[in-house]
Formats: C-alpha cells, structure tokens, sequence
C-alpha cells in the first residue's frame, strides 16, 4: 500500500507530512475517528508523494511557474507529484497543455483526469504522461441521506450490491478504460460502501477521509461578492474564495456516522463534500489486499479555513 | 432549430406537437428493473414514478401518437452510471423500447453507451448532459464511441 498527501497550497510543500490530525479540527469526533483508522492503517509509513492542483475548478488550474516549483521542492525531498484535473473548457485544455508539457518532462508523470475528453486530449498529445481515472467519472451514488435506506432488511439485495458498484463493472466501460491507457481509477468511500471489481490490471486509489457529493460550474461562495447578473454562472468573477473559506453545511436527516455525531458536511468552492465513515474506510482499508486496492491519497488540509 | 419536449404522459404528444415541439423524449419503468433494484435506484434521471411512462405499452402509444405527426421520440437511458448486470438489463430494454418505435436515446454512462453501439444501435444514441460534455475532445471521445447527438450541459454557451 502506498500513501499519498494532498498540497493545497504552495506554503504546504515545506511541512508535507503535517501529520494527519489538524488540531482545528479535532472538535469533531467523526473526522477524529476516521483519522485515527487512517493512522493505524498507515502505521507511520512515509508518505510517497503528493497530489498536487484541482478536480474540481478550472479557474484553479495553477499556473506553469507555481508547478514548476512544485515539482522542483517535491524532488529535492524525493517525493513524486500526481497532478490533478478537473472537467475542462476548450481554453482550460489550452491552459492545461502549457502545465503537461511541464508534467511530461519528469519520467512517468501520474495526472488524475476528471474529464473524458482531457484524457483523449492527453492519450493523443502527452503519450509519455500515465493517465489515471479521477473520482469525478468514477460515478457512484454519494448522497448522504441515503443512511435510513441502507438499514438491514430495507433494500433489496440487488439495490444495494448495484449502489455499492459503479460502471467499470461493465466490461464494455473496461474496455473503454483500457483503450486510453488507463491503468489506475480512483475512488471515493460512499455512505453505501465500496465493492467495484475491476478489469484485469487495473489499480484502485481511495481518497480519505472526505468524499465529494456534487459539483457543478456555478459556485455559491465565488458569487457572494459579484453583481447580480454575474451571480451562479461558469463567468462569475471570482476572487478564489474557496482557498480561504468554506461553508459548513446542516442537514436535518440522519448522518451517515453510526454514533450519531451531526454529519460533517462542507462546500468549499462548487463541490459539496463529506466525512466518510470511519467504520466503511476501516472496512475498505482492512480488505486492502484483495481488491485492487494499492493506493490511499489522505487530504488531511480540505476541512480547514486559512482566514478565520 | 427544433424544439424537443419532455412527455410523461400520452395524451401530452398532440397538445406539445401542437404548440411546436418536433421531437419528444421520455423515460421509462419497468417492473423488470423495479422488482431487481426497487424503485429507489433509479433507471434514468426522471422521476420514477413521477415523470417515467409505466411499460412498454404506453411507450407504443407515445411513439404512436408521435408518429401521426412524423416526430420521433426519445428514451433516457441516462443514469450516471450502471452496472454490468443493469447494462445487460438496460440493453434487453432497449430492444423493446425500440420495437416499440422508439427513434434514438439519450444516454450518459460511457460505457453504457459503447454497449448499446456493440449491441446494433450505433449512430441511435445521444449523450445526455449527464455525459458532462464541456469541450470539443469529450464530444470526439462519445462520438468514437457511437454517439450521434451531444446534449450538452445548461450552462454552456453556444
């Protein structure tokens, strides 16, 4: 098993292994339970290298020279960088290539595609660059409230082996996987669980502790400060508040945390994100050896604010 | 330009045709699909029961009413996602809904999509907004696999 850290911000790079309890976050028992299934699991082996960029928002593709100094930091501390993308425009591909060229340079660069297209994009015009399938097409039900259906005896069998699968399961989409190189898909941890066997050859990554739930062009807190008719479109002005705040959200239904924690539920920037259950990331983590399962990114930094 | 209208009910097709709709789309359920996964997994992005026609018999009456008109109709197919077992489950449907004068479908699983071309309905298959088609190489990518139409997402801009 190898695992990985998140970078979310260039000041990051200098403290990667910040450890995995921020203390800022401790108040919720939920996400301090999760991160100490993650620390038994990890049992203090290093960390082989870090995600770097965005699955979410075009507008936070970084720019050349803040991944170039990204790579450059990452190397002298002998740590791989994995970047990450999200769906794209025609002029967020156009960015994009400036920052592959970078990528393609270092031997074997691992970029986590979000996007069918970016990933024909890439197969055809960055051939030295190892595509990996990122958690936005890896498409699963993620829907919190789902918590009372999956009481015992409430689905059928049938519901919830298809809830707990994905389309990979489809040996037409494997081949679809295949034909573009794909060696590697990645995963959230739903409420439901995770059971997706995959083709022959293909590795699995899990993101912990926090899955995303939806995401869409039109960002809330990017559209606090525009005038009203900029407000909920893809060509908001925003300044990136995203990097600096996030919203806790409230919901009134059961959580999908057993011991009856509030759920931690978050938007930061367009997606809405929540704490995975620690019992379904021990359970994901202990069959580790048996389903394809080789890689474990942890964002210990996503539920934080930098301005308070 | 044409406009394509949503139908729920039969009776809908003469009133839309009407007032202009040329193309008319729909979903569907089925007991088949209900009974394995309940109602709660839904077979499309409608309403279940709210906004799906029930059966393969009034899917015949809309195409049927659609056809008085020479429209053509529609069936999602568009999850975000199905299984090996529901794919194989959604291709047997699909030969129904078709002998049941069904023109193309709207579909956004990829791998969905590459079934039903493999199955003998390439060049019948529209990709829904649940394909997320933000740029020109998605819409190569669907295409390559059979597609005919990009349904692309509300908020982009032509």
């Amino acid at each position: 098993m190898r695992w990985f850290t998140v970078i979310h911000d260039l000041s990051d790079i200098d403290t990667v292994d910040p450890g995995l309890t921020p203390p800022e976050i401790s108040r919720f028992q939920g996400l301090s339970r999760a991160f100490k299934v993650i620390d038994r699991h990890r049992n203090n082996v290093p960390f082989t290298g870090a995600y770097f960029g965005n699955e979410f928002c075009e507008r936070l593709l970084p720019r050349p020279d803040e991944l170039e100094a990204v790579l450059e930091k990452m190397e002298k501390k002998g740590l791989s960088v994995v970047f990450m993308t999200p769906y794209l425009t025609d002029t967020g591909i156009d960015r994009l290539a400036a920052l592959l060229e970078l990528l393609e340079r270092s031997d074997g660069a691992e970029v986590v595609l979000n996007d069918w297209g970016v990933t024909r994009f890439v197969r055809k015009n960055f051939p030295g660059i190892t595509p990996v399938t990122g958690r936005l097409v890896s498409r699963m039900l993620k829907e919190v409230r789902i918590s009372s259906y999956l009481k015992p005896g409430k689905a059928p069998p049938g519901a919830l082996d298809a809830l707990k699968d994905c389309g990979y399961s489809n040996s037409d989409y494997d081949e679809v996987l295949t034909d573009h190189g794909i060696g590697r898909v990645e995963f959230d941890i739903p409420p439901q669980g995770l059971a997706v066997q995959l083709g022959e050859g293909i590795r699995k990554s899990v993101h912990v502790p926090f899955a995303y739930i939806a995401t869409g062009r039109n960002c809330m807190p990017g559209s606090l400060n525009a005038q009203p008719v900029h407000k909920f479109t893809p060509a908001t002005p925003c300044t990136k508040e995203c990097t600096r705040w996030l919203l806790q959200m409230k919901q009134k239904n059961k959580t999908p945390d057993p011991s009856g924690d509030e759920a931690l539920l978050f938007q930061r920037g367009n997606t809405v994100f929540f704490l995975e259950e620690p019992a379904l990331i021990e359970e994901v983590l202990s069959g580790a050896d048996g389903n394809g399962l080789d890689r474990v990114v942890v964002d210990a930094g996503l539920f934080s604010q930098r301005e308070l | 330009m044409k406009i394509t209208a949503p139908i729920s009910k039969p009776y809908e097709v003469p009133i839309l045709a009407q007032s202009g709709a040329e193309e008319f789309y729909c979903g569907v359920v089925v007991d088949e699909w209900i009974g394995k996964y309940d109602i709660s997994v839904w077979m499309n992005r409608r309403s279940p029961l709210g906004a799906n026609l029930r059966g393969f018999d009034e899917l015949a009456a809309v195409t049927a009413n659609a056809r008085e008109f020479g429209y053509p109709v529609f069936l999602t197919l568009n999850s975000h996602y199905y299984t090996g077992e529901q794919a194989h489950m959604v291709v047997e449907l699909a030969k129904k809904a078709a002998d049941a004068g069904v023109d193309s479908f709207i579909v956004g699983d990829p791998g969905l999509v590459k079934t039903l071309s493999k199955s003998g309905f390439e060049g019948r298959i529209f990709v829904s907004t649940i394909g997320s088609v933000l740029n020109s190489e998605t819409a190569r990518f669907f295409v390559d696999l059979g597609a005919r139409r990009i349904i692309l997402p509300r908020q982009m801009t032509l």
